[in-house]
């Protein structure tokens, strides 16, 4: 049997104490790939940030590879934090630094890896995403899918326990979209434990282990991807 | 008087007293540039505090910020120069006028700085905390490097502005450019040569660190951040 990455139960969460995420329950195993589901406002983006504890929870627990998350004091956060590669909307690069300089901080300064070691591992992963020509470009120098795949490398490099992947694809030009989905189904393929964030059904059809579908702040279908129910979540 | 004398008015007290002059423009550079890096030292100190501080000292800051933008310049040259003595602390004309000019530039440098961090979008931040970042380090390598690029336009119009009133020190007696002006008025009776000549300093001197400043600019300019370049 697979271990659990992540459990959430019973999860509330907002802003200013208003709920946007109600109630949210659902467990993420080992290599398993789940993909949320909703359309806009249902609360995704929140339930990662939730996940992240970048949004405090309002009640529930947030139980990650055993820990509950909800109970660590905030100096603890960072080092669970770098455990889950967090890929964020619009692929948000630290536009005052090179593309390697992008991915090698985090891992020099939350993994605490030497410089040497740091730059060695983000240009195998560059490298492995056949980005390298990129390395030492400035994000604006990048279209807007080379960026969002940049992201991805950053988060990858982190060689987490679990991806967390913020509607990757949205705000794209069809070719820059292409360009990202295929670096999501290549990281699928890699085995990591993942949750997609994502409004595209063909994504959530090709990847997803298991899908969760939310409306209002709530979970309204966990389960296989079933297109007729997806279509019905978007549905007003 | 005609223009040709006039100009040859000017040239001669320029020669009469050009070692003045130049000791003078040295003098008013000196206090600037010691005035600007007092600011840019409380400024950095109110920058942190506004980053990381709690209430109490958030307030602290603003308080600080408020009194020093709120009152003129010269009435806290007067104060630190003329009120210090009574409280046992006798300062120079050239110290004081140092203390009073940073003191008040670092208030408005503080909010160059806070309008500065202002314009970095909070995504970084937030992107930055879920990378596991803590929080000095995103302060270090994320806000600052970003952050002292937006701000320095605004510095460079802090430091020209500060080289004009340095002007004030001379009401202490301190012989800076505009003292000079003020000699060279009371030696020959020239009032408008004379501080046709400072103001013509003054006025070169703001230009020569405007250009400075856009070598600075492109020395740190990257793609992105070139919307600050004029």
């Amino acid at each position: 049997m697979r271990n659990e990455v992540l459990k959430l139960i019973d999860v509330t969460s907002g802003y200013s104490g208003k709920p946007i995420v109600m109630d949210v329950s659902f467990t993420v195993l080992e290599g398993e790939k789940v993909v949320v589901i909703g359309p806009n406002g249902s609360g995704k983006s929140t339930l990662l940030k939730t996940v992240l504890r970048l949004i405090e929870p309002i009640k529930g627990s947030i139980i990650f590879r055993g820990i509950d998350i909800t109970r660590l004091p905030k100096s603890e956060l960072p080092r669970i934090r770098v455990r889950m590669g967090y890929v964020p909307q619009e692929g948000v690069l630290f536009p005052h630094m090179k593309v390697i300089d992008n991915v090698a901080l985090p891992l020099r300064l939350a993994l605490g890896m030497s410089k040497a070691e740091a730059y060695k591992r983000a240009l195998e992963y560059l490298k492995l995403f056949d980005m390298h020509e990129l390395a030492y470009r400035y994000p604006a120098q990048l279209s807007g899918g080379q960026r969002q795949r940049v992201a991805v490398v950053r988060a990858l490099a982190l060689e987490p326990d679990l991806l967390l992947l913020d509607e990757p694809t949205s705000n794209l030009d069809p070719s820059s979209r292409r360009e990202v989905v295929e670096v999501l189904y290549s990281v699928a393929r890699m085995g990591k434990s993942m949750v997609l964030v994502t409004h595209e059904l063909e994504i959530a059809s090709k990847v997803s282990d298991k899908v969760i579908a939310m409306k209002s702040g709530r979970v309204v279908y966990e389960g296989p991807f079933n297109e007729s129910i997806a279509k019905d979540v978007y549905e007003t | 008087m005609d223009g040709d004398s006039g100009c040859k008015l000017v040239i001669d007290l320029i020669l009469q007293y050009k070692s003045f002059l130049v000791q003078g423009a040295l003098t008013t550079i000196t206090i600037t540039a010691l005035s600007f890096s007092l600011g840019l030292l409380i400024s950095s100190i109110l920058t942190l505090i506004r980053f990381f501080g709690e209430r109490v000292a958030n307030a602290f800051t603003k308080i600080y910020i408020d009194v020093f933008r709120g009152t003129p310049l010269l009435v806290q040259l007067l104060l630190i120069y003329f009120g210090f003595p009574t409280i046992g602390i006798n300062l120079d004309a050239f110290t004081a006028s140092v203390i009073a000019i940073g003191l008040n530039s670092g208030a408005y440098q503080a909010e160059i700085m806070r309008t500065a961090i202002k314009g970095i979008p909070e995504d970084q931040i937030i992107v930055a905390k879920a990378l596991g970042l803590r929080d000095r380090h995103i302060y270090l390598y994320i806000v600052m490097p970003q952050a002292l690029r937006n701000a320095i336009p605004g510095l460079v119009n802090e430091f020209v502005t500060l080289l004009k009133e340095s002007s004030l020190a001379s009401v202490i007696g301190l012989a800076e450019l505009t003292r000079v002006g003020e000699y060279m008025m009371s030696a020959t009776f020239r009032a408008l040569e004379a501080f046709t000549i400072v103001a013509l300093i003054y006025l070169l001197l703001s230009y020569a660190f405007y250009f400075m400043s856009r070598s600075i600019e492109k020395r740190f300019a990257i793609p992105g951040f070139e919307r600050w370049i004029r």
